[in-house]
């Protein structure tokens, strides 16, 4: 394991990180046992309708999540030393690698909550060239069945998606392209039915999209609640983990209860003209993944400069992207409307574009900074288009290239100064 | 090895080789048939519909020179090949040659590439742009369901066609143009055989397949079968052999680099290369379906593709060409390929293989990649 010179670990200020991070522990510890009694166990990619999973009590694992728990817990640099030794590289992919290197470990209970459990199924999105290779040489390696959901090119640009997702989804995403992801959706209940012997009841199916629907709705009054209170009652420090953790088992009651109580906490600080960052003086916003081994890096900026990091995409896209109206006339077409349009949002221009400047003018943003993935070889956003965009209605960005889930290879020496340097030299002069 | 006086002593080689050289002037050239010329940027663009429309199918290649829209608009993630195709698409030295683009799911980056143009069309008042369409083909499963999705596919490609030439494009026109392109397929496999008897070298085999896609498939064809008839009594080119997989080449200048230092590639697995000619689109009474079938189905791009089945299909690539050694050249963020490497390793057992990482274009230290072909011939020859 790497060693750290600099603090990783961020400061805890709501109660509901606590219960949805002490849950995941209690959750996954759980998962061995369902495991061990013979229960499906699912891994899947995150842009897979997980939902179908959780109506069904299908247990599972997100990918990326799972890299983002590998990093927390500063596994990172382990896990992919054992894809160098067994010929692979250590230094490309990690965001999608990690699960393949847990299933190369020869102790894999000392894994982060006693180790990921063999998945007996796998269902994937048609990702990238190494992707697609990575996650069948996981599957091969933990013996899953895989399940490849086919992607569909999206022809139709629309402004301001945010206005169309909710309830014209269909106006949004097109009428051919769901009609496609309904059949691969059709295709993925037959693929869990076979391989698990459950059924999936269309009306648990109902009941999880509208808990869905009733925890976006709180995590977009929160949104809304930290984008118009100056200064912000929390920071993404504090809303990251309730929200990803919650998300995973989102459709449940659980999630929603979760949900709620991160806006009533916020709220409750708000409400009290409690600030995160009591001098709060900047308010910053984070483009990218997060950084998981490092989110004490959100707050190195506090006290020097007084600049809050108020916006990640993982509460926003909670907010935005996630709520799907209209549940009941066709629950598959409507979850399909959901989770093919997730990936749009971060990558297609002029969708992740515009998405970005209405969030940066909502959350009264001085700066932007943009993590761009230095190994994934896929990355492609249209970041000039991005920052132009950004740029160009005030808002100044500064780009960092790293690897976030590597924190072997993370210079924290280097991103301080690249960051510090930005909020002198663009943002407070910006601001004045 | 420079090259060699039997083919430049071809006339048919030399022209095909004139046209690959030179895509601007060759476009300029085709677009004397009076026919709008289609780009196509992706592997598995059909172009049996683009001649069915009547309409001039152009190999979208790179551009090799400076890349000053590429290095403007794309992300670092973008390799040397992408970059290429990008500045030849917006930096406007094909203005007024090229009427449609058509993008093809061979890589996402294409996609991704689509998305930047529509986004830079939208957003660039003056940008002037061919227009464009996007043929979603999904090749790596292959499965009855991902099938029906390319027939879909296929067929509203065939629309798209119909709707740009504003004229029906009949099942006789379809069939037509799939015998051309057949026929072409089969003279270029002419060359694939020769090329494994190491009578033509590999950047001889570029020359001929890349500029043989400008030209309309019928001249292409005579001009290949007559490189073809030719090359029957050139000599054994003397250089020990390899198969090729990685980047995609555009030029001849890594093949050329490679032959100069004692290694023929007589094999690859690109498209200008074997890939193109393997394989024939079968005629059924549903040609759309044929067609669908036939880009579905060719030989595995690492791109696309598992690496169970290109742990089987490439060794039986080395095997088949009988070639002595494997070369995997890489460009910097198209390393794909090294996911594909250790089960193959496993399979080919002991075979001389040479696998070169993190390449750029230009081509940076040329003399020290030089040395390392030149040290691994030796090995090959030793292992020989
Ligand atoms: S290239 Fe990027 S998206 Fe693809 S597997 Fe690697 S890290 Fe993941």
């Amino acid at each position: 394991m790497a060693e750290k010179q600099y603090e990783t670990r961020s400061v805890k200020r709501l109660n509901t990180p606590k219960l949805t991070g002490a849950y995941q522990k209690q959750w996954f510890m759980g998962l061995h046992d369902r495991i061990e009694k013979g229960e499906p166990f699912a891994f899947v990619g995150a842009n897979c309708p997980m939902e179908l999973l959780q109506a069904m009590d299908i247990p599972f694992v997100v990918n990326q999540w799972w890299t983002a728990i590998c990093s927390a817990k500063q596994m990172g640099p382990y896990f992919y030393d054992l894809l160098e030794q067994a010929g692979y590289r250590n230094d490309i992919c990690s965001y999608c690698a990690a699960a393949y290197a847990c299933s190369l470990d020869p102790k894999p209970e000392e894994g982060p909550w006693g180790g990921l459990p063999a998945p007996t199924i796998a269902i994937n999105g048609e990702g990238c060239s190494s992707g697609i290779k990575i996650e069948e040489l996981m599957c091969e390696s933990f013996g899953a069945d895989s399940f490849r959901i086919q992607s569909f090119h999206q022809d139709i640009i629309t402004d301001n998606w945010w206005e169309y997702s909710m309830d014209r989804w269909e106006e949004l995403v097109g009428t051919e392209r769901l009609d496609f992801y309904e059949n691969e959706l059709r295709a993925l209940v037959d693929f869990l039915e076979e391989k698990t012997g459950r059924t999936l009841d269309m009306n648990k199916l109902i009941e999880t999209l509208n808990n869905v629907n009733e925890q976006e709705t709180y995590y977009r009054k929160t949104r809304d609640l930290i984008a118009k209170t100056v200064p912000a009652p929390v920071t993404v420090t504090d809303t990251v983990n309730a929200v990803m953790q919650a998300q995973w088992h989102r459709g449940t009651r659980w999630a929603v209860d979760m949900a709620k109580s991160l806006y009533d906490e916020v709220k409750a600080l708000a409400d009290e003209g409690k600030a995160a960052v009591p001098n709060e003086k900047l308010r910053l916003l984070w483009i990218g993944r997060g950084l998981w081994f490092n989110l004490a890096f959100y707050q190195h900026f506090e006290e020097k400069y007084g600049a809050a990091f108020v916006w990640t995409m993982y509460l926003a896209m909670g907010a935005d992207s996630y709520i799907r109206n209209h549940v009941e006339e066709n629950p598959l077409r409507c979850l399909a409307a959901r989770f093919c349009f997730l990936e749009d949002v971060l990558h297609v221009p002029p969708f992740n574009s515009q998405w970005f400047v209405k969030e940066a003018k909502n959350n009264q943003i001085d700066g932007v900074v943009f993590l761009v993935p230095e190994n994934c070889m896929n990355n492609g956003d249209f970041g000039y288009n991005i920052i132009q965009s950004l740029e160009k209605e005030g808002f100044p960005v500064c780009v960092l290239r790293a690897d976030p889930a590597d924190a072997k290879k993370w210079s924290q020496e280097l991103m301080v100064e690249t960051v510090e340097k930005f909020i002198e030299e663009r943002v407070i002069p910006n601001k004045k | 090895m420079a090259e060699r006086t039997c083919a430049l002593g071809c006339s048919a080689y030399s022209a095909l080789k004139a046209r690959f050289e030179s895509p601007v002037a060759a476009v300029a050239e085709l677009r004397k048939n009076g026919k709008k010329t289609v780009w196509m940027f992706g592997d598995e663009t059909p172009e049996e519909l683009i001649i069915a429309a009547g309409l001039q199918p152009v190999r979208l290649l790179g551009y090799y020179g400076e890349r000053p829209n590429a290095d403007k608009y794309l992300e670092l993630s973008f390799g040397a090949l992408w970059r290429g195709s990008f500045e030849a698409i917006v930096n406007g030295s094909y203005d007024g040659l090229i009427d449609y683009l058509v993008m093809e799911n061979s890589s996402d980056l294409i996609q991704k590439i689509s998305y930047y143009l529509e986004a830079m069309l939208r957003l660039e008042e003056d940008r002037v742009l061919p227009t464009m369409a996007f043929v979603d083909y999904a090749t790596a499963t292959k499965n009855f369901r991902v099938q029906q999705r390319n027939v879909m596919v296929t067929e509203k490609f065939l629309n798209t066609l119909r709707s740009w030439t504003g004229k029906e494009i009949s099942n006789d026109e379809i069939y037509a143009a799939i015998d051309l392109c057949n026929e072409h397929r089969l003279a270029l496999r002419r060359i694939t055989a020769l090329r494994r008897q190491n009578k033509i070298l590999g950047s001889e085999a570029m020359n001929i397949i890349g500029g043989s896609f400008f030209f309309e498939k019928q001249e292409a064809t005579a001009l290949v079968n007559a490189v073809a008839d030719a090359a029957e009594s050139w000599e054994d080119t003397g250089l020990v052999t390899a198969v090729y997989t990685g980047s995609a080449q555009e030029t001849t200048e890594l093949y050329t680099l490679i032959e100069e230092s004692g290694i023929n590639i007589i094999a690859d697995d690109r498209l200008i290369g074997d890939r193109y000619s393997e394989g024939l689109v079968r005629k059924s009474p549903k040609p759309t379906t044929d067609i669908a079938y036939y880009y579905h189905m060719r030989f595995p791009s690492s791109e696309r593709s598992y690496v169970a089945e290109r742990a089987v299909c490439m060794p039986k690539l080395i095997e088949d060409s009988k070639a002595q050694s494997y070369i995997i050249f890489m460009n910097h963020n198209d390393e794909s390929y090294i996911w594909d490497y250790p089960r193959q390793r496993d399979v080919l057992g002991g075979l001389p293989t040479l696998m070169i990482e993190d390449q750029y274009y230009p081509l940076r230290n040329v003399s020290e990649l030089k040395d390392k072909f030149a040290s691994f011939a030796e090995k090959v020859k030793g292992a020989n």
